[in-house]
């Protein structure tokens, strides 16, 4: 596992929504890694953030703390976590200058000499600058990173885009520089210049593409197919009408579609079908990851068993990594190479498939693997659902939980008692 | 078992601008009471627009062509919109696919909830009351009958009657006083249970607030034969408002320590009060209510359960029940005589009319007059006094009055559409010999089979001829006495739907309750929100609440967790497959998910472009599937062992304006023959419950195997459950 390339990196992501005096923590510390070539499979049921975990990697909301990394580079970051050291250093300080305060007031009781109260009262105030110091060290620390993130998550794009455009630099100007007769340098330079405009347009994000839930809500109606995919080529500053077509085909037969119905719109096609065009203007950007967010939820069964070969399809031809979200486990457990389970914001528990379908630890996966429907009456009678109550089965009041590895590669999200008793669970 | 619902033959189409839809093509099928019919199939398959049809919710343009619905002896297809309004949501409910738009979302969730109960109230008291006035006066006159003009005799039974009606609704109102003061007390230890998790486990809860309404509630769970308010009791409760608010001054303070050791101990003696109290038998309401009204000073609040029972039970056979049994019994057996000796005359009448209808010309007049004969004769015979109606006789008259219809309209109607097909072809051809190319199609001349015609007319006569021949078959194994034991139970719960008002502080708590029950928390905060502030699965356990408060018959589901996700999913399934065990209900159940099915379904109907093509019980289906569209289904979807590359079904489903010739899912099935595509298969028989339509089954077709994915699962399936049994 350790020496796969680690592709999007999410940590500590936080993605808070205001509800007038309230804050909702759609997502509360999560991270997570995914790994380049895999599919990871995101579940937990509806409202439980996974959704907003998706968009906010692909830059949908801005996020309230935490980073996403995307090949190394951060795409994303947010701001709260420093904010709250600052605030959490600040606290600290007050407090310490109270304590510091009363200390001085109970020395000073009953003295009246001056020199000695004078004393005292240097010795409180070097000592109450120091405390200040030191908050002015963390607080400075802190404002950095702050200024820092805030830099990354506003230009990470542009970033991105020069060190393209330097990489055309590189690549063009020693070859114009030995370029023999006149006509060859000018027929370069204007390649050049061409590859130099479309590299400042170039964006990270746009190695990362996005499927929708419903194929019906997530199609302009007004638009042809061909529109439709080919939106992403023309943002990006392609402008030449045979490429864009020549691409749009090549995409359409990838996903089983025939070029004929490039002219078509949205509503001519059936469900399944338009999953595929959503596919296609994912695809045709040549994204290293997507985020397939209920592919397959909104479609018939037979249709779903179309979609589902398809990515897998794509998957192995292009070399994709997805990120798949859905609440189907039957579904996620045959298509994902690793799992995530969330619930109310946070990561409950993280392991490959197989594991976690074996060896479920956290009380949540379990009362979710068992809802799972199964075509087999006899058995389905038998079957037993776990219902699960945070309240009944954590005692969270003193020892707060995180998520820590029981079993290398198997993540739980758990405080030092259970950490205990999960280990000892897996050995059994 | 007793049939709920029957869908015979029924077909239906959609005029459109391209023209008629076929959605439901002759389908048939029986719903038992207290099953769960699930109906398979993929999106266009029909099966939604059949059972909008059960309902009478089909859209505007849809037409039904043909069959019948039965359900209480009537024909659906034929009844009224207002007899239609009777039924529906109040015997017949639906649950929608998509929660959101089935609530109205400018109004509370509690109005929602509580508006069709007060609605339904009244109305459904007089109906009660109209039927139990009838159905005693049925009988009255029937033993009025036995007694010959004895007028001795006829004041007694008259006697007899009023003694029964009166005592029969008092004691439906004693014992609804006592089940409305149990379901308070039951209540009120569930609440208390909860409040005491709640503070064992140190979560915050107003313990001021709680308390005292735990006090206040007790008040209302007082009932000689539940709770009495003894000193014990008396002392409990001052005991432990003085307490509730001492813990909660303490808990400012932040001491927890009084509340574990002093108030939970109080909260669990007071539970368990209730708790047994909830557990005491139930007296016997019926018998006592009829020892109150002959004794109405009687103190009987000291006396044991059980001798109670014992004492008002012999009291009541003594003094009048046994009486009134035999009494009773002579008159059903009269009224059953006469019936069997008109149905004697009937068959034969039956067999002239039938003759009738075998010729090729049929006259309009004599047709209906020889129908309007027989209906009369019919109706005559029916024995009034059954309390399960018999549906063939109760619906014969509109059900061959609609096949006559039919008939002579169409009879009228192909002339007229040849001459108008003449015509047309005629002026396109015209046209095209002109050399121009006209832009509109003819459109085929529908014409109405006739043969067909008065073959539906032969079947309704025969189906009276079958049902008539069954009731004289059984005559010998009529029981009178029996059949009268279960009029009084009849009329007992009818007399508890005479009795049961709905004011709308009950409507509320029954809405509380609702709620609860489909597992929404804090019902009375939810009561007063909009269904926007709803998450999906709430919503749709909202719009079942809704369905369940009218208390109905019938439940249909039509994909009622495709929009869920799989906790909720499950969630929901429990809870429906609850509501079915408890309240009796008959379920039919509309999913595209196979395991889904496999956990509600009693039996399953695999439905395909408007057509049933397999149908069976549950194992049938799942351990034996027969149909390639069923092998389809099975094997484009994975469960948790499938590792090899799941078989999707090509392409997708066909037009049904066009309806292919032969079987429809020829097209899309790798194992179809030459004679898929030239001729429908019939249903072919494999066990009694068991049926399937492909020529796959027919005796000389090749042998063929189901797809690996699916037989693996099947043998893993088998495997798993032998384990099981050891």
């Amino acid at each position: 596992m350790a020496e796969k390339e680690v592709l999007l990196s999410v940590q500590h992501l936080e993605q808070f929504f205001k509800m007038g005096k309230q804050q909702l923590k759609a997502v509360n510390d999560v991270s997570f890694d995914i790994y380049k070539g895999e599919v990871f499979g995101l579940v937990g049921e509806s409202g439980c953030g996974k959704t907003t975990t998706g968009r906010s990697i692909i830059r949908l909301y801005d996020i309230t703390g935490g980073s996403v990394y995307f090949r190394g580079q951060r795409i994303c970051a947010g701001t709260r976590r420093y904010k709250e050291a600052i605030k959490v250093a600040r606290d600290k300080l007050k407090a310490q200058v109270k304590e510091l305060n009363t200390e001085k007031a109970k020395e000073t009781e009953g003295i009246t000499d001056e020199s000695v109260l004078k004393q005292i009262e240097e010795k409180y105030a070097a000592a109450i600058k120091e405390k200040e110091a030191e908050f002015k060290a963390v607080a400075d620390e802190q404002s950095e990173e702050i200024r820092k993130a805030k830099f990354d998550h506003k230009n990470c794009n542009r970033e991105y885009a020069k060190a393209q455009q330097k990489r055309v630099d590189d690549e063009y100007l020693p070859k114009i520089e030995r370029a023999g007769t006149q006509e060859e340098k000018d027929a370069l330079t204007a390649e050049y210049r061409n590859a130099r405009k479309l590299a400042g347009k170039d964006r990270i994000t746009n190695k990362i593409q996005m499927i929708f839930q419903d194929p019906i809500a997530s199609l302009d109606p007004r638009m042809t197919v061909r529109e439709i995919i080919a939106e992403g080529l023309v943002i990006r500053g392609i402008k030449d009408k045979e490429k864009i077509n020549e691409m749009v085909f090549k995409v359409l037969d990838l996903v089983g579609l025939v070029p004929e119905h490039a002219n078509r719109y949205p509503h001519e096609f059936s469900g399944g079908q338009r999953q595929r065009i959503g596919i296609a203007r994912a695809i045709i950007l040549e994204p290293e990851l997507i985020i397939a967010d209920e592919p397959i939820s909104a479609l018939d069964v037979s249709i779903q068993a179309q979609v589902i070969n398809l990515l897998n399809e794509l998957r192995n031809r292009l070399g994709l990594t997805i990120l798949f979200i859905a609440h189907d486990l039957s579904v996620v457990k045959y298509f994902s190479d690793r799992i995530a389970v969330m619930y109310f914001g946070n990561l409950v528990e993280l392991t490959t498939s197989d594991e976690l379908f074996a060896h479920p630890l956290h009380p949540y996966t379990k009362s979710l693997l068992s809802a799972i429907p199964v075509p087999d009456p006899h058995y389905e009678k038998q079957r037993k659902r776990i219902t699960y109550n945070p309240i009944a089965s954590h005692d969270y009041s003193v020892d707060k939980p995180s998520l820590r590895e029981v079993k290398p590669g198997h993540y739980v999200h758990c405080n030092d008692e259970e950490f205990v008793r999960y280990q000892e669970e897996l050995k059994e | 078992m007793e049939k709920k619902l029957e869908v015979k033959n029924l077909v239906i189409s959609f005029r459109t601008d391209a023209g008629k839809v076929q959605a439901v093509r002759d389908i048939s099928f029986d719903l038992y009471k207290g099953e769960t019919l699930a109906i398979v199939g993929e999106s266009g398959s029909g099966k939604s627009v059949t059972n909008r049809a059960v309902m009478g919710i089909l859209a505007g343009n849809g037409m039904i062509e043909g069959g019948e619905i039965i359900y209480d002896g009537q024909d659906l297809v034929q009844i009224s919109e207002e007899d239609f309004h009777k039924l529906r949501g109040d015997k017949i409910a639906m649950i929608f696919q998509d929660p959101l738009s089935s609530l109205n979302p400018i109004m509370r969730v509690g109005k929602q909830l509580t508006e069709a109960m007060l609605l339904k109230g009244r109305a459904s008291q007089r109906n009660a009351r109209k039927i139990f006035n009838g159905k005693l006066k049925l009988l009255n006159a029937a033993m009025d009958e036995v007694a010959q003009g004895d007028s001795a005799k006829v004041s007694e039974n008259n006697g007899k009657c009023h003694t029964f009606d009166t005592f029969c609704i008092n004691s439906t109102k004693l014992e609804s006083k006592y089940n409305e003061i149990h379901r308070a007390a039951e209540e009120l230890q569930l609440d208390i249970d909860d409040c005491v998790f709640l503070l064992e486990k140190k979560q915050k809860v107003d313990i001021k607030a709680k308390v005292t309404a735990f006090v206040k509630r007790v008040d209302s769970t007082l009932h000689p034969d539940i709770v009495v308010k003894d000193e014990q009791l008396t002392e409990l409760l001052a005991q432990l408002s003085e307490s509730g608010n001492v813990a909660s001054a303490k808990i400012h303070e932040g001491e927890t320590g009084y509340v574990t050791e002093t108030l939970i101990p109080l909260l669990k003696q007071l539970s368990g009060i209730l708790g047994q109290a909830c557990a005491k038998d139930k007296p016997n309401y019926f018998t006592l209510g009829y020892y109150m009204m002959r004794n109405p000073e009687a103190n009987l609040d000291n006396m044991p359960i059980e001798e109670l029972t014992e004492m008002t039970r012999k009291y009541l056979d003594e003094e009048f029940m046994l009486g009134f049994i035999d009494d009773g019994a002579q008159g059903l057996q009269y009224s059953h005589n006469k019936s069997i000796a008109l149905k004697k005359e009937l068959l034969t009448a039956t067999d002239e009319v039938l003759e009738y209808f075998r010729n090729e010309q049929l006259d309009k007049k004599v047709a209906y007059d020889k129908v309007n004969a027989i209906a009369k004769q019919e109706e005559a015979a029916i024995d009034r006094l059954e309390v399960i109606k018999n549906s063939v006789e109760y619906t014969f008259r509109s059900s061959i009055h609609s096949a006559l219809k039919k008939y002579f309209a169409g009879l009228a109607k192909n002339p007229k559409e040849e001459r108008r097909f003449e015509r047309q072809t005629a002026k396109r051809e015209a046209l095209i010999a002109k050399g121009k190319t006209p832009d509109w199609k003819v459109v085929p001349a529908a014409l109405f089979d006739l043969e067909l015609g008065r073959k539906n007319i032969r079947a309704v006569l025969h189906s009276l001829r079958a049902s008539i021949r069954k009731d004289l078959d059984s005559d010998s194994a009529y029981d009178a006495k029996a059949k009268m034991v279960n009029l009084i139970d009849y009329l007992k719960e009818q007399a508890s739907a005479v009795v049961y008002k709905v004011t709308p502080k009950m409507a509320k708590a029954k809405a509380l309750k609702l709620l609860e029950e489909v597992g929404i928390p804090e019902p009375a905060i939810r009561y007063r929100q909009y269904p926007f502030e709803f998450s999906g699965g709430m919503r749709q356990r909202i719009v079942i609440a809704i369905a369940l408060a009218a208390n109905p018959d019938i439940l249909i589901c039509d994909e009622p967790t495709t929009a869920l996700d799989v906790t909720i999913q499950a969630q929901i399934l429990e809870l429906i497959n609850r509501i079915k065990a408890e309240r009796h209900l008959s379920v039919i159940f509309i999913t595209h998910n196979l395991g889904v099915v496999a956990n509600m379904a009693d039996r399953i109907a695999v439905m395909y472009a408007g057509k049933i093509v397999e149908y069976g019980t549950a194992d049938d289906v799942f351990y034996d599937p027969r149909h390639p569209y069923t092998w389809a289904l099975l094997s484009s979807m994975p469960d948790l062992e499938t590792k090899e590359k799941l078989e999707a079904i090509p392409g997708t489903p066909p037009n049904m304006i066009f309806p292919p010739k032969g079987d429809a899912f020829a097209a899309r099935n790798k194992f179809a023959m030459e004679i898929d595509f030239e001729e429908q298969p019939p249903m072919f028989k494999i066990s009694d419950t068991h049926y399937a339509a492909t020529w796959l089954l027919h005796p000389n077709a090749p042998k063929v195997e189901p797809p690996k994915i699916v037989t693996d699962r099947i043998e893993r399936m088998k495997k798993k459950e032998a384990e099981s049994n050891g």
